[in-house]
C-alpha cells in the first residue's frame, strides 16, 4: 500500500500515554479514507450510549486518500469525527487549508484522542514524536492568540494548529475547530468535544513525503485535472464564489430570512456577493496545492467593526445577514470573525441568533435575559455581541450555547415551533419549503439539518425535477447523492471542484494511482453505499429512529409568505412519501433500518446486531 | 420574440458584464438558441459559464427560470419565449465542508 503509512496514533489524555496502531490494505480498500475511516473508527472505538462529553468519546482526525499529494483541490483536506454534542449522533466535519497535508507529513494517517487531561493541555506532534504540553496559559485565549503562542513557544511559524477558542472550552454545543485562521471543521459541535477533554489544540510539523504508487501515471492525470480546475467549471468560485448565492437564493425564494419568516430579504443586495467583491474583498487566496484559489478574504470598512477580517462564504453570510435581518456587511464580517476567534460554527451560530431574535421580538426573552441587548432582527451590533455571549455563556448566551433545539426546550412557550433544526443540528441556507428533494436530503442527513452530505438541492434548482413536488422517486436521487458525497469526502475532494471529476471511474483511477490498491468505479460506488449504511447503523445504535427524521414545525405549517415560492410548505404527508421512497431505495425497512441482506451484501454483517436490536458479540 | 428581458446572476452576471437587459435577439428562436446568441455576443467566459465542453448543451449546474419558474433544461430546447417574458440565468454552487 502506498500513500497511506497505515499508522494510527492513539493518545489517551487521562494517562498521558500514546501508542501506534495500524490499519491494513483491506481496511483502506473497504473504507477508502476520510469519511469511511471516520465512521468506521468511530463505531469501533465508541462504547454505545457514551455521552458526547464523556472522556471516552474519541475525537478522531482522519486524512483523505490523496491528502498531502499533488492531486489538485484535495491535498489539504482532513475530517474530524466524534459523537456529536449537538445531535447525540454521528459528529462529522471537514476542513481544509494546510493542516491536513501536515498531518500526513507527520507520518500518521489517523489520530484518535480519548480521555481527559487533568489540566488544560495541547498535543504537539513533531514527525513521529508526540508530546502533551501544558496549556493553562492558552485557556481563555482565542484560536488565533493560541496559535500565535504555540508557534512562538515551539519556535516555528510554520507549525499548523487545529484548536478551539472559548466556545469549545465552555462546551458550547456549536463549538468548532479552527485551523489556519480562517478554516473550520465547523459543524456538529466537535470543538466542545475537544474542550471536554481539556484539550486546546493539536499542533503539527512533519517532514515525511507521501509516496504514491504510480507517480508518472498520476502526473499525467494531474495535468489534466489542473487544467480543468483552472477552467470554466470552477470559474464561478474564483470570481465571486458562493456569496453569489445571496441574490440567487433571494430571486428563487429560497433564502432563509428572519428565522425562516420569509424566503427573500429586502436587504439582500447590501450583503450580496456582488457588493462584497466590489467593496470589501481585500485578498483572494487558496488552499495547499489548489489552482482554483477561491478564498475571498474581506475586511470591514467602517464603523464599530472596522478592520474585522474574515473568509467569506454564502452560508455564514446568509446566517448573519438575512437570517438575522441584518443588511450591514461590516457587522456580518465581524460576526464571522468572532466565530473564527471564539471557535464556533458560523452557520449554526447565526441560526441560533436569529432564533433568539424571534424569541425577543415575541417577548419570550427580555432585556433582562439579554444583558440589555435590544435583540431585534436587523440589529447588527446586538447580533455580534450575541456571538460573544454564546461563546462565553454570558446571560441568555448560556442558553443559546446549547443550540436551538435545547434552547427551545428550555424557553418553551411555543418557541419549539420556530427552532430551526433537524436532529439537533441547525439548518443551513436553503429554504426547504420550496425545494423538496433537498428537504429529503436534510431529513435523512446523518449529521442532522445540513446540505453537505448530499447536495440534493441540485435536482430542484436545475429543474430536473419539480421543486415543489414530493414523490417517492426522490429517494433514489438522494441516495445516489449521499453515496457519491461519501466518496468525495473520503478522497477528500473539495466540493467546490466536484464538477471537474468524471464520476466514480476517474476517482477510482486516482485512488489506485495513489495507493496502488486496485479499485474500480463500481467498487468505489459500493464503498460509498457501505459508508452510508455504517453511518446509519451508528446513529441507530445511539438511539435514532424514524421519528427523529422530522422537519421543524415552521417548515411544515407556515407557508412561504411571499416571492416566487409563495405558499410552499412541506406537509407531514409529503415527509412520509419522501422517507418511504428513500428507505425503499436503500433497501432498508420502512423504519429506516438496514436489513441483514443489505448488510451482508456490503460486507457489514458484523454490525447486523445493531439492526436487529441486539448487542455486539 | 421581441423585448424579452434577460437577468444574469453571480458569475454569469460577471461574465455578461450586466445584471439585466432587454433583447430582441433570436426572434422566433427557442430559449436555447437565444442562449447561443448571447454566448456569441458575450464571448468565451460567458459561454463557459452556461454551456458544457461541447458548447452544444447547457451545463448541469445552471438554473434557468422563465417568469420566476425553474424550467427543465430539456424544455429550453423547445420553449419559445413571448414578448415581456423574463428569462433568468443562475449558477448552482455545490458547497464546502
Ligand atoms: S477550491 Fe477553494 S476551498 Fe477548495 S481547495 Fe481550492 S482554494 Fe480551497
Amino acid at each position: 500500500m502506498y500513500a497511506y503509512t497505515g499508522k494510527i496514533l492513539y493518545i489517551d489524555l487521562t494517562t498521558g500515554n500514546h501508542k501506534t496502531g495500524r490499519f491494513d490494505e483491506s481496511f483502506a480498500k473497504d473504507y477508502i479514507g476520510g469519511t469511511g475511516f471516520g465512521i468506521k473508527m468511530l463505531i469501533d472505538n465508541l462504547k454505545p450510549g457514551t455521552d458526547a462529553f464523556d472522556p471516552e468519546n474519541p475525537l478522531i482526525y482522519v486524512s483523505g486518500a490523496t491528502t498531502g499529494t499533488m492531486v489538485p483541490c484535495t491535498a489539504s483536506k482532513f475530517g474530524v469525527f466524534a459523537k456529536s454534542p449537538a445531535t447525540g449522533l454521528l459528529g462529522e466535519a471537514y476542513s481544509t487549508g494546510q493542516w491536513g497535508a501536515e498531518l500526513r507529513a507527520t507520518g500518521y494517517d489517523i489520530l484518535v484522542i480519548t480521555g481527559k487531561a487533568p489540566k488544560p493541555v495541547y498535543i504537539w506532534i513533531d514527525d513521529g514524536a508526540v508530546q502533551i504540553r501544558k496549556a493553562s496559559h492558552l485557556w481563555g485565549k482565542t484560536t488565533w492568540e493560541a496559535e500565535d503562542v504555540i508557534r512562538d513557544e515551539l519556535g516555528d511559524q510554520n507549525i499548523r494548529v487545529s484548536g478551539i477558542g472559548q466556545a469549545g472550552e465552555n462546551l458550547n454545543r456549536l463549538a468548532c475547530l479552527i485551523n489556519d485562521r480562517f478554516r473550520a471543521a465547523g459543524r456538529t459541535g466537535l470543538g466542545a468535544v475537544m474542550g471536554s477533554k481539556n484539550l486546546k489544540a493539536v499542533a503539527l510539523r512533519g517532514t515525511h513525503d507521501v509516496r504514491v504508487a504510480d507517480p508518472d501515471g498520476l502526473m499525467d492525470l494531474n495535468k489534466d485535472l489542473y487544467e480543468r480546475a483552472k477552467g470554466p467549471l470552477t470559474a464561478k468560485y474564483r470570481t465571486m464564489g458562493t456569496p453569489a448565492n445571496m441574490l440567487i437564493h433571494n430571486a428563487q425564494g429560497a433564502l432563509p430570512t428572519r428565522n425562516y419568516q420569509s424566503a427573500s430579504f429586502d436587504g439582500a443586495e447590501k450583503v450580496s456577493g456582488e457588493v462584497l467583491n466590489e467593496k470589501y474583498v481585500t485578498k483572494i487566496q487558496g488552499c495547499s496545492a489548489c489552482p482554483c484559489r477561491c478564498e475571498h478574504i474581506a475586511k470591514a470598512k467602517s464603523g464599530r467593526f472596522e478592520g474585522a477580517a474574515s473568509r467569506m462564504e454564502y452560508e455564514p453570510m446568509m446566517a448573519f445577514g438575512p437570517y438575522c435581518g441584518v443588511d450591514d456587511m461590516n457587522a456580518v464580517i465581524k460576526a464571522i470573525e468572532f466565530c473564527n476567534l471564539y471557535g464556533v460554527d458560523a452557520i449554526g451560530a447565526g441560526i441560533v441568533v436569529g432564533f433568539a431574535m424571534e424569541c425577543y421580538e415575541k417577548g419570550l426573552i427580555t432585556k433582562d435575559d439579554t444583558g440589555g441587548l435590544e435583540l431585534r432582527f436587523g440589529n447588527g451590533e446586538a447580533m455580534v455581541d450575541m456571538v460573544r455571549k454564546m461563546s462565553v455563556r454570558e446571560d441568555i448566551g448560556d442558553v443559546m450555547a446549547e443550540g436551538v433545539m435545547r434552547a427551545a426546550e428550555k424557553i418553551g412557550q411555543g418557541s419549539e415551533h420556530f427552532a430551526m433544526h433537524i436532529k439537533g443540528l441547525e439548518l443551513t441556507g436553503y429554504d426547504l419549503r420550496g425545494l423538496k428533494t433537498c428537504a429529503l436530503g436534510y431529513l435523512v442527513s446523518r449529521r442532522g439539518g445540513d446540505h453537505q452530505r448530499h447536495g440534493s438541492y441540485g435536482w430542484d434548482l436545475s429543474g430536473k425535477v419539480d421543486r415543489y413536488k414530493a414523490e417517492p422517486e426522490r429517494g433514489a436521487l438522494v441516495m445516489g447523492d449521499e453515496d457519491f458525497y461519501c466518496i468525495i469526502d473520503s478522497i477528500i475532494i473539495c466540493k467546490f471542484t466536484r464538477a471537474i471529476w468524471k464520476g466514480y471511474d476517474e476517482i477510482a483511477k486516482v485512488y489506485s494511482l495513489v495507493t496502488g490498491i486496485p479499485m474500480t468505479g463500481g467498487e468505489m460506488k459500493r464503498a460509498g453505499e457501505r459508508m452510508s449504511n455504517l453511518a446509519r447503523l451508528f446513529n441507530i445504535r445511539e438511539g435514532m429512529t424514524r421519528s427523529d427524521e422530522k422537519l421543524p414545525a415552521r417548515i411544515m405549517e407556515d407557508p412561504i409568505p411571499d416571492g416566487v415560492a409563495k405558499g410552499a410548505v412541506v406537509t407531514p404527508e409529503e415527509v412520509d412519501i419522501l422517507l418511504d421512497g428513500y428507505f425503499d431505495a436503500r433497501g432498508w425497512t420502512r423504519q429506516g433500518v438496514p436489513t441483514r441482506g443489505k448488510l451482508e451484501e456490503l460486507g457489514l454483517s458484523a454490525y447486523a446486531y445493531i439492526a436487529e436490536g441486539g448487542q455486539a458479540t | 420574440m421581441a423585448n424579452v428581458r434577460v437577468q444574469y446572476f453571480g458569475s454569469i452576471r460577471a461574465a455578461a458584464g450586466t445584471p439585466e437587459e432587454e433583447t430582441a435577439r433570436g426572434e422566433n428562436a427557442t430559449v436555447f438558441q437565444l442562449l447561443l446568441e448571447l454566448a456569441d455576443a458575450y464571448g468565451k467566459a460567458f459561454r463557459g459559464e452556461i454551456l458544457d465542453e461541447s458548447g452544444e448543451r447547457l451545463r448541469d449546474d445552471v438554473t434557468l427560470t422563465v417568469n420566476g419558474a425553474i424550467i427543465n433544461h430539456s424544455a429550453a430546447y423547445e420553449m419559445r419565449l413571448r414578448p415581456g417574458d423574463l428569462l433568468a440565468l443562475f449558477p448552482i454552487f455545490p458547497g464546502g465542508g
